[in-house]
């Protein structure tokens, strides 16, 4: 198999384990760090060999339950040898112990990335070493250990102590890669809450069960089965489940229960053989069964970090929130006011163009001469009735001002949600560590590039109101000739309009005021256009240069730097798609 | 033997206690939110301290010993051991009991007991050695039946005694150790390792299951605990055989009927009301306000300078809106200005100004009426409407909410826990700005046009004396042209009368009037930039009164509301330890200190 399918479930595997550390870190989410460990499990133990072509035998039969209900006997029955500890310290066994033949390692122990962070405790030891350990136990084969020929018996520690928190992590990973659960459960037990979780998980990843009741007198044993069938197994998934019993036994029947308890064994293997009649199969089944609970469970396993989702959601939110403000304050407080006197002189010089080149400045003069009584009453209404000159606001205290909001929101924002969520605590830390300097100089640079770019932008849009003419002569000459063109039409209009007389001498520059005050009207409302165009263009510009960039890495800031919400969110955005991935490589393998 | 008069004479105080937390905790404004869970928390303890009150106001305490543990550890069948008969279900099937059942005395009426006992299944007996006890039998807490963990947890907290049932199997499950954790803070514990027949066996390795619960509670602070080892089941079987070695049901049994006695009861009961008044005032601990009277001064000199600064630009800002009215402004202040000068002059400048300011807007200039009031015919209402109108479209809102933040963030680096302050600003924010900034503003075009119209000091001597010119020289002048012109046609011989000196008086009286113009400009000038500066300095301080009036507070309200609660909480806590105190003398009357264990700290 090709090498991508290897670092898929690798990744898989640490993102499940990630969000399952993240999860233990929070006692309100500990149940689901159950689940992602179950999860990362089936990816390592079972998935990636299975994809990698590791084919059984052996199978694994992972034997699980609650302290005390009998799980070391149970590993005895089906051994064929009183190899486990059974002893009435409940919670003894802490880590995982193998029961093979002499012959049964051959490939599993040492498929990289098997049993995650378990390692292998190379010399025996006893069972209740309470560190991330397996052990591999050889039993000689002979008749009766023969069904160590095909299964792999795993002794599991427990599940209900309260030390189990620390080493179920352990009975999970076994659980996972087990192509058959052996779940034993006392009549003291047998309706558990906790165990019966455990049971519920295991079936809807499609795992086969064979239930053990044990403990029960000789006579309650058939009520009792019926009894679980109905109290427990009802509620719970459907799947290949067996009920077998193994009655109370005495302490000789219990020091060699593979001659003494030959009645209770029995059954016990028998159903073991059924489940390993076809090998393969099985594997492929449970391989594909585990595929289909992980693609079912995706949004579960992402659900312990809704919280953490959600506060970053918000953390971008507010940060987005103060962008749009800081964007919306220049508007309001500077662009709507200001002046862009660039574009003022820009006017005078258009109109200026305009005026006729070479011999006709004869001309344009003795208009000008004519329009000299227009243009004294033009100057004087502009003063009565114009609007009054206003002092322009200084850009720069309203850009350091509208900063200075944003950041203080975000920062006001996480001290009043301090206690809420981790992030806001986080980001309280941050502010009063470097993050405000960090802001400061971002937003320093941004402005500095912003000004750079500000002023060369104004400059060539004032300048392009009548560099366009100046590089086209047609154009320029067209203009030009039309002005003319209507200050003649106006003038021989006016003289034409009855006979020559004295009352020309006022109507003659009426017609060239008029004129003229049409050509700048038109002047002005194209310069205007261009004002406000090169408006939103200095909005934009303040967006691109300082606004946007710190929003986008104000934004990120919690995902940054090696944080966990950095590794959250890769864990959050990966997992989806290495479900896909992976579905599509097991639908390879199993047909 | 009558009721041991301490418990009883407690009762009046427990129940005090108890409506007094009532009240405080159903205020319905709190000036401090509490913490939910804070809040969870006191609300129990006030459970607990009804029950506790209600229970010692009784001739006779009952004690109730509470059996709690798993499914099928055998609590059943031990209380049917102990009562010598079949009284509650004991069966294979998990789990058996469902509804809990109260073994009394027959003496006892159902009335007297906890009303979560009462709905239990009695069962009366005729022990007189178990007269004054009660023992229940609980559901268990480990099965998969919810209902049955919920019944347990409602009965817990009647509990005097917990006998914690464990089994081989179970005795030390976590459920059932993380409920035990719990409960022992509040509660007296006892422990019983049921089918001991099956720890008994050896083994290759690890340690007996009572050697291994006895090492777990030692890790818990019981370094003696009252630990019985049991088979109930060989005596519920009446079995003939002896019990297996080490078998200690007897010992339970002497243990409930004689160690238990009346003194023990009421030690049990003293340290009952001790605990639980222990944790109350720990409870009250943890919700009381934090002292924040200094906090507040310090914050005070900060927020100051954050206010003036924020007064000088809002007032930029707001002066800002007022400039495209300048014109109307100006106008307004000249034609108050001019109100003083009469006949001639007045007429004069009334003709100018009206030239001069053609473009204003100011509506009927020249109708009479005072400009005392700062109104008149100049509508500094409609002018401030505008202003705010301006302002608001300038993001007046966005202003006040960065203030509120920068406050918050401020405050905080004194100290002051911003989840107290920033409800608080955000309620600021909401309120009417612009009516308040609007009377800012009114109020400072209102002061300015008073300093115009009414000067002090040497430019009051000089605006009385160039009024006083003004309004007569013109006149005389007049009067003096035409005497002179009359003087002339009748005394000087030859006089020609000619159209040239006939308007000489009037000629010379405008050049009079402009002469005055011109001196009332350059001495009493009424332009834009010098009212501006007026303005500017009368906005800034209005602002920054506003502001301040509405901001400084703030810490110190909220400190103040606070301190209150504070007091309010401290004057519980009191109370709470002089119960502690008059209970102190009982506490170690008995020998029961091995029931409870030593807690550890931080537990």
């Amino acid at each position: 198999m090709t090498s991508p399918d290897r670092t898929l479930s690798t990744d898989l595997a640490d993102d499940l384990g990630w969000l399952e550390e993240h999860a233990r870190r929070h006692p309100s989410r500990a149940d689901r760090a159950v689940l992602l460990r179950f999860a990362a499990g089936l990816v390592r133990n079972q998935i990636d060999p299975a994809i990698q072509g590791l084919k059984p035998p052996p199978l694994h039969a992972a034997v699980v339950g609650g302290a005390g209900s009998g799980k070391s006997t149970v590993t005895n029955l089906l051994c064929g040898a009183n190899v486990a500890e059974a002893n009435p310290q409940a919670g003894f066994t802490r880590h995982p112990i193998a029961y093979t033949h002499p012959g049964g390692t051959s490939g599993w122990p040492s498929h990289s990335g098997f049993l995650g962070p378990l390692r292998l405790l190379e010399t025996a030891s006893p069972s209740n070493i309470d560190e991330n350990l397996f052990q591999v136990r050889k039993l000689d084969l002979g008749d009766d250990t023969r069904l160590l020929q095909q299964f792999v018996v795993w002794d599991c520690p427990d599940m209900t102590t309260w030390a189990a928190t620390e080493y179920a992590p352990r009975l999970l990973e076994i659980a996972a890669l087990a192509d058959v659960i052996v779940y034993v459960a006392s009549d003291e037990r047998y309706n558990d809450a906790v165990p019966t979780q455990y049971l519920r998980m295991f079936l809807q990843a499609g795992k086969p069960v064979v239930v053990v009741l044990t403990k029960m007198t000789l006579l309650q044993a058939e009520d009792l089965t019926v009894h679980f069938k109905k109290e427990v197994l009802s509620d719970l998934p459907r799947g290949r489940v067996a009920v077998l019993t193994v009655p109370h036994l005495t302490p000789q029947e219990l020091a060699n229960p593979v001659m003494l308890a030959q009645r209770y064994r029995i059954p016990l293997l028998n159903q073991m053989n059924v489940l390993a009649e076809n090998p393969n199969e099985l594997r492929q089944q449970s391989v594909a069964s585990g595929m289909r609970f992980l693609s079912r469970s995706a949004d579960a396993l992402m659900e312990s970090a809704r919280d953490d989702v959600t506060a970053l959601d918000e953390w971008s939110a507010l940060v987005r929130g103060g962008q749009v403000g800081f964007d919306d304050r220049y508007q309001r407080e500077f662009l709507s006011g200001a002046k862009l006197y660039r574009f003022d002189e820009a006017l005078v010089r258009l109109i200026d163009m305009l005026e006729l080149p070479g011999v006709g400045k004869f001309l344009s003069s003795a208009l000008h001469v004519v329009r000299t009584p227009y243009r004294l009453v033009k100057s004087f209404i502009g003063k009565m009735i114009g609007p009054p000159s206003v002092v322009a606001i200084p850009e720069q205290p309203v850009l350091d001002a509208a900063f200075a909001a944003w950041t203080d929101q975000v920062r006001a924002h996480a001290l009043a949600n301090e206690k809420r969520h981790d992030l806001w605590a986080q980001a309280v830390l941050g502010f009063e560590g470097d993050l405000s300097k960090i802001l400061h100089d971002r937003y320093i640079q941004g402005l500095k590039e912003f000004q750079g770019g500000q002023r060369e932008e104004i400059d060539a849009t004032a300048r392009a109101i009548y560099e366009d003419l100046e590089k086209s002569p047609g154009k320029l000459n067209t203009l030009r000739g039309g002005k003319f063109a209507l200050d003649v039409a106006a003038i021989t209009g006016s003289l034409l309009m009855g006979t020559i007389g004295w009352h020309d001498i006022i109507v003659v520059p009426l017609a060239a005021a008029i004129s003229q005050q049409l050509v700048e009207w038109l002047g002005a409302g194209y310069v205007e256009l261009q004002k406000e165009k090169a408006r939103q263009r200095q909005r934009e510009l303040v967006a691109r240069h300082i606004s946007r960039p710190i929003g986008d890495w104000l934004a990120q800031w919690p995902a940054t730097g090696g944080t966990s919400y950095e590794r959250l969110q890769l864990a959050l955005t990966r997992i989806p798609q290495s479900l896909v991935k992976l579905e599509d490589a097991v639908a390879k393998i199993t047909p | 033997m009558t009721t041991p008069p301490l418990l009883r004479t407690l009762v009046p105080a427990l129940r005090g206690l108890e409506r007094e937390l009532s009240d405080w905790l159903a205020a319905p404004e709190r000036r401090m939110p509490l913490q939910p869970l804070v809040r969870a928390n006191l609300e129990g303890l006030r459970d607990d301290l009804r029950r506790r009150a209600e229970d010692l106001d009784l001739e006779q305490p009952l004690l109730a010993i509470v059996l709690m543990g798993g499914t099928g550890v055998g609590k059943s069948t031990l209380l049917n051991a102990l009562a010598g008969s079949p009284i509650a279900q004991a069966a294979f099937t998990r789990p058996t009991t469902r509804d809990a059942v109260v073994y009394h005395h027959v003496s006892v009426k159902p009335d007297r007991l906890a009303p979560e006992l009462r709905k239990c299944r009695l069962v009366a007996h005729d022990h007189e050695q178990l007269r004054e006890k009660l023992l229940v039998d609980t559901p268990d807490l480990d099965s998969n039946e919810q209902e049955n963990r919920d019944s347990l947890l409602a009965l817990l907290p009647v509990a005097d005694v917990v006998l914690y049932v464990g089994s081989q199997e179970k005795y030390h499950d976590r459920l059932g150790w993380d409920l035990f954790q719990v409960q022992r803070q509040r509660r007296a514990f006892a422990f019983v390792l049921n089918k001991w027949d099956r720890c008994t066996h050896s083994a290759s390795g690890g340690l007996r299951p009572d050697e291994d619960l006895l090492r777990d509670l030692q890790d818990e602070g019981f370094a003696d605990p009252v630990l019985f080892r049991t088979s109930a089941q060989h005596w519920v079987d009446k079995n003939p055989e002896p019990p297996p070695e080490g078998e200690q049901f007897p010992q339970l049994v002497q243990w409930l009927e004689d160690g238990l006695s009346r003194l023990e009861i009421e030690a049990l009961k003293a340290r009952g009301v001790g605990q639980l008044l222990e944790h109350l005032a720990a409870a009250l601990e943890q919700a009381k306000p934090p002292d924040l009277i200094a906090v507040a001064a310090e914050t005070r000199p900060s927020w100051e300078t954050l206010i003036d600064s924020e007064a000088e630009d809002l007032s930029a800002m707001l002066l800002h809106t007022l400039e495209p009215q300048q014109r109307e402004i100006e106008h307004h202040f000249r034609l108050t200005g001019q109100q003083r000068f009469q006949r001639l002059m007045a007429g004069y400048l009334g003709v100018v100004t009206r030239l001069q300011f053609i473009g204003s807007k100011l509506q009927n200039p020249l109708a009479s009426g005072s400009s005392e009031s700062g109104g008149g015919n100049f509508n500094i209402d409609g002018l401030t409407r505008g202003v705010l109108v301006a302002a608001g479209k300038r993001g007046l809102d966005a202003r006040l909410q960065a203030l509120g933040d920068r406050l918050v963030v401020d405050a905080d680096g004194h100290g002051f826990p911003p989840e107290l302050l920033a409800p608080r600003l955000k309620e600021l924010t909401t309120l009417d700005w612009r009516g308040q900034l609007g009377g800012a503003v009114g109020d400072a075009l209102g002061t300015v046009e008073r300093e115009w119209v009414n000067p002090t000091g040497g430019r009051r001597l000089m605006r009385g004396g160039l009024v006083l010119l003004a309004n007569i020289v013109p006149e005389l002048t007049f009067v003096g042209s035409v005497i002179m012109l009359i003087w002339s046609w009748f005394m000087v011989k030859d006089y020609q009368l000619t159209l040239g000196s006939v308007l000489v008086p009037f000629v010379l009286t405008l050049a009079v009037l402009m002469v005055f113009h011109v001196l009332i400009h350059l001495f009493l000038p009424l332009r834009w930039p010098s009212i501006r500066s007026g303005f500017r300095k009368r906005l800034e301080e209005n602002t920054r009164e506003q502001l301040a009036a509405t901001y400084l507070p703030v810490p110190g309200a909220v400190a103040a509301d606070v301190a209150i609660e504070r007091k309010r909480v401290e004057s519980l806590t009191q109370q709470v330890l002089e119960l502690s105190d008059l209970l102190e003398s009982r506490r170690h009357a008995a020998r029961i200190d091995s029931l409870y264990g030593t807690t550890k700290a931080g537990v």
